[in-house]
Protein backbone atom coordinates (compact mmCIF):
# COMPACT_ATOMS: atom_id res chain seq x y z
CA UNK A 1 0.00 0.00 0.00
CA UNK A 2 1.27 3.45 -0.73
CA UNK A 3 1.96 5.56 1.78
CA UNK A 4 -0.83 8.14 0.49
CA UNK A 5 -2.93 5.42 0.73
CA UNK A 6 -2.07 4.25 4.13
CA UNK A 7 -2.20 7.96 5.55
CA UNK A 8 -5.92 7.81 4.01
CA UNK A 9 -7.12 5.35 5.39
CA UNK A 10 -5.35 5.94 9.33
CA UNK A 11 -7.12 9.74 9.29
CA UNK A 12 -10.45 8.71 8.26
CA UNK A 13 -12.67 9.25 10.74
CA UNK A 14 -15.28 6.42 11.36
CA UNK A 15 -19.23 7.27 10.23
CA UNK A 16 -17.58 10.43 9.44
CA UNK A 17 -17.64 13.95 11.44
CA UNK A 18 -20.44 15.04 13.13
CA UNK A 19 -21.36 18.80 11.48
CA UNK A 20 -21.22 21.63 13.69
CA UNK A 21 -24.29 22.76 15.19
CA UNK A 22 -25.22 26.62 15.80
CA UNK A 23 -23.11 28.06 18.56
CA UNK A 24 -20.70 30.80 18.74
CA UNK A 25 -21.18 33.91 16.60
CA UNK A 26 -18.79 34.51 14.31
CA UNK A 27 -16.71 38.33 14.55
CA UNK A 28 -18.25 40.56 12.50
CA UNK A 29 -14.69 42.23 11.46
CA UNK A 30 -12.66 39.16 11.30
CA UNK A 31 -14.60 36.06 11.38
CA UNK A 32 -11.50 34.35 10.93
CA UNK A 33 -9.46 36.17 13.57
CA UNK A 34 -6.94 34.14 16.06
CA UNK A 35 -7.85 34.02 19.96
CA UNK A 36 -6.50 37.53 20.83
CA UNK A 37 -6.43 36.11 24.58
CA UNK A 38 -3.41 33.84 22.83
CA UNK A 39 -1.61 37.06 21.64
CA UNK A 40 1.80 35.36 21.83
CA UNK A 41 3.24 38.61 20.26
CA UNK A 42 0.82 41.37 22.03
CA UNK A 43 2.52 43.69 24.35
CA UNK A 44 0.85 46.56 26.06
CA UNK A 45 4.13 48.63 25.29
CA UNK A 46 4.36 47.65 21.57
CA UNK A 47 0.92 47.14 19.71
CA UNK A 48 1.88 49.35 17.18
CA UNK A 49 4.52 48.23 14.63
CA UNK A 50 7.39 51.22 15.29
CA UNK A 51 7.18 50.03 18.64
CA UNK A 52 7.43 46.36 17.47
CA UNK A 53 10.77 46.97 15.63
CA UNK A 54 11.76 48.65 18.52
CA UNK A 55 10.98 45.30 20.64
CA UNK A 56 13.00 43.27 18.26
CA UNK A 57 16.15 45.17 18.76
CA UNK A 58 15.33 45.03 22.78
CA UNK A 59 13.73 42.01 22.85
CA UNK A 60 14.71 41.73 26.72
CA UNK A 61 13.29 44.45 28.13
CA UNK A 62 11.29 46.28 25.23
CA UNK A 63 9.59 48.88 27.95
CA UNK A 64 12.80 49.83 29.62
CA UNK A 65 14.33 50.70 26.42
CA UNK A 66 11.44 53.02 25.60
CA UNK A 67 9.37 53.53 28.24
CA UNK A 68 7.79 57.02 27.25
CA UNK A 69 8.20 58.56 23.88
CA UNK A 70 6.28 55.53 22.24
CA UNK A 71 4.15 54.74 24.60
CA UNK A 72 1.05 53.53 22.92
CA UNK A 73 -1.51 53.85 25.72
CA UNK A 74 -4.35 56.42 23.88
CA UNK A 75 -3.92 58.87 26.88
CA UNK A 76 -0.32 58.45 27.58
CA UNK A 77 -0.02 57.74 30.74
CA UNK A 78 3.67 58.40 30.98
CA UNK A 79 3.35 62.05 30.88
CA UNK A 80 0.55 62.17 33.50
CA UNK A 81 1.62 59.92 35.75
CA UNK A 82 3.77 60.79 38.88
CA UNK A 83 5.79 58.07 39.92
CA UNK A 84 9.17 58.06 39.68
CA UNK A 85 10.05 54.93 38.74
CA UNK A 86 9.64 53.29 35.45
CA UNK A 87 5.81 53.21 34.82
CA UNK A 88 5.88 50.83 31.85
CA UNK A 89 7.46 48.11 34.27
CA UNK A 90 3.89 48.42 36.08
CA UNK A 91 2.12 48.39 33.05
CA UNK A 92 0.72 51.84 32.81
CA UNK A 93 -2.14 50.38 30.41
CA UNK A 94 -3.52 49.09 33.47
CA UNK A 95 -5.47 51.54 35.64
CA UNK A 96 -3.82 52.78 38.07
CA UNK A 97 -0.34 50.89 38.74
CA UNK A 98 1.33 53.20 41.50
CA UNK A 99 0.45 55.81 43.39
CA UNK A 100 0.92 59.72 43.51
CA UNK A 101 4.36 60.48 45.07
CA UNK A 102 3.31 64.19 44.87
CA UNK B 1 13.68 19.11 8.02
CA UNK B 2 13.96 17.31 4.84
CA UNK B 3 11.40 15.93 3.22
CA UNK B 4 11.98 13.07 4.44
CA UNK B 5 11.80 13.69 8.01
CA UNK B 6 8.70 15.42 7.13
CA UNK B 7 7.14 12.42 5.69
CA UNK B 8 8.41 10.23 8.66
CA UNK B 9 6.48 13.27 11.15
CA UNK B 10 3.27 12.96 9.00
CA UNK B 11 3.36 9.50 9.02
CA UNK B 12 4.55 8.72 12.27
CA UNK B 13 2.43 10.61 13.86
CA UNK B 14 -0.69 9.91 12.04
CA UNK B 15 -0.32 6.43 13.00
CA UNK B 16 0.22 6.54 16.61
CA UNK B 17 -2.74 8.53 16.54
CA UNK B 18 -4.64 5.90 14.65
CA UNK B 19 -3.08 3.23 16.94
CA UNK B 20 -4.45 5.10 19.95
CA UNK B 21 -8.20 4.71 18.22
CA UNK B 22 -8.39 8.49 18.20
CA UNK B 23 -7.48 10.17 14.32
CA UNK B 24 -6.47 13.40 14.03
CA UNK B 25 -10.10 15.15 14.01
CA UNK B 26 -11.19 12.91 17.07
CA UNK B 27 -8.32 14.60 18.88
CA UNK B 28 -9.21 18.30 17.46
CA UNK B 29 -13.09 18.32 18.29
CA UNK B 30 -14.63 17.50 21.12
CA UNK B 31 -15.86 14.12 21.69
CA UNK B 32 -18.51 14.29 23.75
CA UNK B 33 -20.51 17.56 22.68
CA UNK B 34 -21.28 18.20 18.53
CA UNK B 35 -18.53 20.83 17.61
CA UNK B 36 -20.19 24.67 17.53
CA UNK B 37 -20.52 26.72 14.46
CA UNK B 38 -17.58 29.41 14.40
CA UNK B 39 -16.15 28.30 18.11
CA UNK B 40 -12.12 27.77 17.73
CA UNK B 41 -10.51 24.29 18.62
CA UNK B 42 -9.29 24.37 20.49
CA UNK B 43 -10.74 27.75 22.18
CA UNK B 44 -7.74 29.72 22.76
CA UNK B 45 -5.69 28.13 20.03
CA UNK B 46 -2.29 26.43 20.40
CA UNK B 47 0.75 28.61 20.01
CA UNK B 48 4.11 27.25 20.13
CA UNK B 49 7.81 27.92 19.21
CA UNK B 50 9.92 31.11 18.88
CA UNK B 51 8.12 32.18 15.65
CA UNK B 52 4.62 32.10 17.36
CA UNK B 53 3.15 29.37 14.96
CA UNK B 54 -0.55 29.06 15.70
CA UNK B 55 -3.44 27.07 14.90
CA UNK B 56 -6.79 26.50 15.60
CA UNK B 57 -10.00 24.71 13.57
CA UNK B 58 -13.51 25.91 13.32
CA UNK B 59 -16.63 25.29 10.86
CA UNK B 60 -18.13 28.16 9.21
CA UNK B 61 -22.24 27.60 8.01
CA UNK B 62 -22.77 25.26 5.79
CA UNK B 63 -23.30 27.79 3.16
CA UNK B 64 -19.71 29.59 3.67
CA UNK B 65 -17.92 25.44 3.11
CA UNK B 66 -16.19 24.33 0.19
CA UNK B 67 -18.22 21.09 -1.75
CA UNK B 68 -17.56 18.39 1.14
CA UNK B 69 -15.74 20.30 3.37
CA UNK B 70 -16.18 19.89 7.36
CA UNK B 71 -13.87 22.42 8.25
CA UNK B 72 -10.17 24.15 8.25
CA UNK B 73 -7.44 24.59 10.40
CA UNK B 74 -5.97 28.18 10.28
CA UNK B 75 -2.34 28.69 10.49
CA UNK B 76 -0.36 31.43 11.50
CA UNK B 77 3.17 33.32 12.17
CA UNK B 78 3.81 36.10 14.68
CA UNK B 79 4.72 38.71 12.78
CA UNK B 80 7.92 38.90 15.08
CA UNK B 81 9.43 36.32 12.81
CA UNK B 82 8.98 38.90 9.67
CA UNK B 83 12.32 40.73 8.95
CA UNK B 84 13.51 44.20 9.58
CA UNK B 85 13.08 46.08 5.88
CA UNK B 86 9.98 44.26 5.18
CA UNK B 87 7.15 46.20 5.29
CA UNK B 88 3.75 44.92 5.55
CA UNK B 89 1.59 45.75 2.26
CA UNK B 90 -2.19 45.98 4.68
CA UNK B 91 -2.20 46.51 8.24
CA UNK B 92 -4.92 45.89 10.54
CA UNK B 93 -6.26 49.24 12.28
CA UNK B 94 -4.34 49.63 16.10
CA UNK B 95 -4.90 46.88 18.60
CA UNK B 96 -6.05 49.13 21.71
CA UNK B 97 -5.14 47.88 25.48
CA UNK B 98 -8.77 47.54 25.91
CA UNK B 99 -8.53 45.48 22.74
CA UNK B 100 -5.53 43.70 22.43
CA UNK B 101 -4.67 41.94 19.07
CA UNK B 102 -2.53 38.55 18.53
CA UNK B 103 -0.38 40.23 15.47
CA UNK B 104 -0.03 37.43 13.15
CA UNK B 105 0.45 36.29 9.59
CA UNK B 106 -1.77 33.89 7.96
CA UNK B 107 -0.08 31.64 6.19
CA UNK B 108 -2.36 29.54 4.80
CA UNK B 109 -5.61 27.27 5.91
CA UNK B 110 -6.16 23.47 5.45
CA UNK B 111 -9.48 22.32 5.12
CA UNK B 112 -11.12 18.89 6.08
CA UNK B 113 -13.66 17.09 4.72
CA UNK B 114 -16.23 15.69 6.10
CA UNK B 115 -14.09 11.96 6.17
CA UNK B 116 -11.24 13.60 8.12
CA UNK B 117 -9.35 13.86 5.39
CA UNK B 118 -6.85 16.80 4.12
CA UNK B 119 -9.31 18.49 1.42
CA UNK B 120 -7.47 21.60 0.14
CA UNK B 121 -5.43 24.92 1.17
CA UNK B 122 -6.54 28.19 0.75
CA UNK B 123 -5.63 31.70 1.39
CA UNK B 124 -8.03 34.86 2.33
CA UNK B 125 -8.09 38.21 2.45
CA UNK B 126 -6.82 40.22 5.25
CA UNK B 127 -10.10 41.23 6.98
CA UNK B 128 -11.12 37.27 6.88
CA UNK B 129 -8.05 36.65 9.44
CA UNK B 130 -7.25 40.35 11.30
CA UNK B 131 -4.11 39.78 10.00
CA UNK B 132 -0.84 41.68 8.94
CA UNK B 133 -0.52 41.22 4.96
CA UNK B 134 3.06 40.80 4.20
CA UNK B 135 4.25 40.17 0.23
CA UNK B 136 4.15 36.45 -0.48
CA UNK B 137 7.83 36.40 -0.74
CA UNK B 138 8.54 37.76 3.01
CA UNK B 139 5.96 35.51 3.99
CA UNK B 140 7.04 32.64 2.13
CA UNK B 141 11.25 33.25 3.04
CA UNK B 142 9.57 32.31 6.61
CA UNK B 143 7.43 29.35 6.03
CA UNK B 144 10.38 27.18 7.11
CA UNK B 145 10.03 28.57 10.60
CA UNK B 146 6.77 27.04 11.10
CA UNK B 147 6.96 24.47 14.11
CA UNK B 148 3.93 23.71 16.27
CA UNK B 149 5.94 21.34 18.28
CA UNK B 150 5.89 22.82 22.22
CA UNK B 151 4.17 22.20 25.37
CA UNK B 152 1.00 24.14 24.14
CA UNK B 153 -2.09 21.18 22.89
CA UNK B 154 -1.72 18.19 21.71
CA UNK B 155 1.75 16.88 20.70
CA UNK B 156 0.74 14.74 18.09
CA UNK B 157 -1.68 16.67 16.68
CA UNK B 158 0.79 19.85 16.83
CA UNK B 159 3.86 17.53 15.22
CA UNK B 160 0.99 16.53 12.59
CA UNK B 161 0.37 19.95 11.41
CA UNK B 162 3.93 21.21 11.34
CA UNK B 163 4.58 18.10 8.85
CA UNK B 164 2.67 18.87 6.52
CA UNK B 165 3.13 22.23 6.58
CA UNK B 166 6.47 21.85 5.60
CA UNK B 167 5.34 18.76 3.14
CA UNK B 168 2.70 21.85 1.55
CA UNK B 169 5.35 24.54 1.07
CA UNK B 170 5.68 25.15 -1.98
CA UNK B 171 2.05 24.75 -2.66
CA UNK B 172 1.29 27.16 0.34
CA UNK B 173 4.43 30.02 -1.48
CA UNK B 174 2.18 29.58 -4.89
CA UNK B 175 -1.07 30.39 -3.11
CA UNK B 176 0.34 33.26 -1.55
CA UNK B 177 2.12 34.83 -5.10
CA UNK B 178 -1.53 34.35 -6.35
CA UNK B 179 -3.40 36.04 -3.14
CA UNK B 180 -0.79 38.68 -3.68
CA UNK B 181 -1.95 38.77 -7.23
CA UNK B 182 -5.34 38.64 -6.14
CA UNK B 183 -5.46 41.50 -3.98
CA UNK B 184 -3.47 44.20 -6.39
CA UNK B 185 -6.26 43.29 -9.18
CA UNK B 186 -9.05 43.50 -6.80
CA UNK B 187 -8.71 44.63 -3.14
CA UNK B 188 -5.59 46.45 -2.27
CA UNK B 189 -7.01 47.62 0.91
CA UNK B 190 -7.95 44.55 2.31
CA UNK B 191 -11.33 45.45 3.39
CA UNK B 192 -13.59 44.37 0.76
CA UNK B 193 -16.06 42.01 2.10
CA UNK B 194 -16.92 40.27 -1.35
CA UNK B 195 -13.01 39.03 -1.47
CA UNK B 196 -12.95 36.69 1.11
CA UNK B 197 -11.17 33.07 -0.43
CA UNK B 198 -7.76 34.67 -3.03
CA UNK B 199 -6.60 31.38 -3.89
CA UNK B 200 -7.15 27.67 -3.46
CA UNK B 201 -5.23 24.33 -4.44
CA UNK B 202 -7.06 20.62 -3.85
CA UNK B 203 -4.62 18.57 -2.09
CA UNK B 204 -3.33 15.48 -3.29
CA UNK B 205 -1.74 12.78 -0.82
CA UNK B 206 0.43 11.39 -3.55
CA UNK B 207 2.36 14.40 -4.33
CA UNK B 208 2.35 15.71 -1.15
CA UNK B 209 3.68 12.48 -0.01
CA UNK B 210 5.82 11.92 -3.47
CA UNK B 211 3.96 8.76 -4.15
CA UNK B 212 3.38 9.86 -7.53
CA UNK B 213 5.00 7.57 -10.49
Amino acid sequence: MSNAKMLAKMLMVAGGLTMATAGTAAMADAPCGPCSARSSSYNPCSPCKAAKKAKKTKAAAPCAANPCAANPCAANPCKANPCKANPCAANPCKANPCKPTA
Amino acid sequence: MTHAELTDLLMTSTAAMFAGGQPLMNRVLPSAVPAELWQHYPPDDIVNGAAGSRYFYHCHPPAERSEGEHGHFHLFLDTSVMPDGVDPIIVPLPATPDEPRADVVHIGALAISSEGLPLCWFTTNRWVTDEWIYPAEAVIDQLAKFDLRGPDGDPMVNDWLTAIVGLSRGDLAELLRQRDAVLEARDMSGEDRSVEITSIMPIALERLLGDEE
